[in-house]
């Protein structure tokens, strides 16, 4: 009876200790640290990344550095920082805080923008001071001092729009050893939710004797593989807790290395490339718009060609000489330059397109 | 889950390798708002063909990764945008390839029969979902200070940690 009694006390220590060790380190992490910033605004749907699982955003819910937050169709969200800064996620848009940090200089704020649109609103610092915005792919940063800026990304594309002060562009660093474990978590944990997602339809599907085979044969492979991508999720979950053994650390050596080696290079970037006041930068795959030919895009029709020529020479000429031939092109452009000097205060872009 | 099977959904085709019918038409139908109307995706494809955005009769859904020319048409078609003779003649989604590189939505010099993962299938319905917006916002002033609640880029300078008053109509 009273060994009974020692093992019991014994499995209460140890779950405990596991108690402990589980949840009060997650629990002290949140109640340390202090929120980079809170959901001021949110109309649909909003999910935060969060201890590893997606859970559903209300207004006033906190931000941290390090939280990713993304949006759904016909969804919008407005997040406040600590410094007065506001980000606008438009609909279906994902972003990571990478960073959040406020010192006696300023503050610096930069997220990675997933997929999406962004309007981002940082105050200009007081003198002496700097408050940096910085918004970036695996490609490129791109950022501001204390302004409006505008980007928007999907898949390959980027683009930001320097709306009330000069903005740049640079390439951006290679990803760190915590980014790539956090975007194979994140990957994996999408996975896995995709797949609970299919057995769900899967059973609905059994309903209909019609598609009973089909429906059993995907439940059966949805819980074959979710067995498989639960593993792999706690397995980055330690990763990300900095908790593994040997033979992760080993992974996330080689994840590294390969990232590395594999860092995707956008031409022509190799430098800090300033973005006036007003004006666009785009990124498309490995090749950089800069802002002058992304305003060359904009104001002409870019499919029109010369008599005569091919693809090749067109958009050679296009981007180097100013003699196109076709409709609407330079006057368009000056058309567009004087209404855009002229245009009221409050509206950024200009008020007549098409000439 | 079913709280957020729209955003597990969208995560989900984000993440695949291989696109097929059934991540197409759930993605059409997460756009139009009409995802969680309908359990299976056997009747969300089903709604796509009765829509007219694809013909998906006839196709195993689950197994058959979905063309870059049937991603072209479906997405032209479900954002109704412009379409060239050819395509309205014919409806071949050789045109459809075609329209899609006129109007900006994939590069060029791609072909009808190329494969696509998730996130290549998501990033041309986005384009098509922006083309459409910025279509149907044609000509009507642009101000991006409204969403944050300032009517100017001076009252948001002036009181930038002011109220964020975010609605629909985008009325202040």
């Amino acid at each position: 009876m009273k060994d009974l009694k020692n093992r019991f006390v014994k499995a209460v220590c140890h779950t405990s200790v596991l108690f402990i060790s589980f949840f009060v380190p997650v629990a002290l992490i949140h109640a340390q640290e202090q929120p980079s910033g809170k959901i001021m605004s949110l109309v649909g749907k909003a999910q935060i990344f969060e201890n590893n699982q997606w859970k559903n955003l209300q207004t006033g819910s906190p931000v941290f550095a390090n939280s990713s937050i993304q949006t759904g169709y016909n969804s919008k969200v407005i997040v406040l920082f600590r410094n007065g800064g506001q980000i606008s996620l438009k609909p279906n848009t994902t972003i990571h805080f990478n960073q959040f940090a406020m010192a006696g200089k300023g503050s610096s704020v930069e997220v990675e923008l997933v997929n999406g649109s962004v309007n981002s609103f940082i105050p200009k610092a007081e003198e002496g001071k700097s408050n940096m915005f910085k918004v970036r792919t695996a490609t490129t940063v791109a950022g501001v001092r204390g302004s409006f800026l505008s980007a928007r990304r999907h898949g390959q594309r980027f683009a930001i729009k320097a709306l009330h002060s000069p903005a740049f562009v640079e390439p951006a660093p290679a990803a760190s050893e915590q980014e790539l474990v956090r975007a194979s978590l994140m990957q994996a944990v999408a996975q896995r939710d995709g797949l609970a997602l299919q057995a769900e339809e899967a059973k609905a599907a059994m309903q209909n004797p019609g598609a009973l085979e089909g429906a059993r044969m995907r439940l059966e492979d949805a819980q074959t593989k979710t067995v498989m991508v639960t593993e792999r999720v706690g397995a980055l979950r330690a990763m990300a807790a900095d908790k593994q053994g040997t033979a992760a650390r080993e992974e996330i050596r080689d994840m590294k290395n390969q990232a590395d080696k594999q860092a995707p290079k956008v031409q022509g970037l190799n430098r800090e490339v300033p973005v006036a006041e007003g004006n666009t930068a785009r990124t498309e795959g490995s090749r950089l718009v800069t802002p002058y030919q992304a305003q060359l895009l904009e104001a002409r029709p870019h499919q029109v060609y010369m008599p005569g020529q091919n693809r090749m020479e067109g958009n050679f000429f296009f981007m180097n000489f100013d003699n196109q031939a076709g409709l609407g092109n330079d006057f368009q452009r000056m058309f567009n330059n004087i209404n855009r000097f002229g245009r009221p205060t409050d509206t950024v872009i200009p008020g007549i397109k098409k000439f | 889950m079913a709280a957020d099977a729209e955003m597990a959904a969208a995560r989900a085709i984000q993440v695949r390798s291989r696109a097929i019918y059934a991540d197409l038409c759930r993605l059409v139908l997460l756009q139009r708002g009409e995802f969680s109307q309908f359990k299976t995706d056997a009747e969300r494809c089903q709604r796509i063909t009765a829509l007219g955005i694809l013909n998906t009769d006839g196709i195993d859904i689950y197994k058959t990764p979905v063309s870059l020319g049937a991603t072209a048409k479906a997405a032209i078609y479900a954002h109704n945008l412009e379409r060239s003779l050819m395509l309205r003649l014919t409806g071949f989604s050789w045109y459809a390839l075609q329209n899609a590189e006129a109007l900006g939505l994939i590069e060029e010099g791609l072909n009808t029969g190329d494969q696509l993962s998730g996130a290549e299938l998501m990033q041309i319905f986005d384009e098509a979902n922006n083309l459409a917006e910025e279509k149907s916002n044609w000509m009507k002033p642009e101000n991006p200070y409204r969403e944050f609640g300032y009517e100017t880029y001076e009252d948001m300078y002036q009181n930038p940690v002011g109220p964020a008053k975010l609605n629909p109509q985008g009325k202040k």
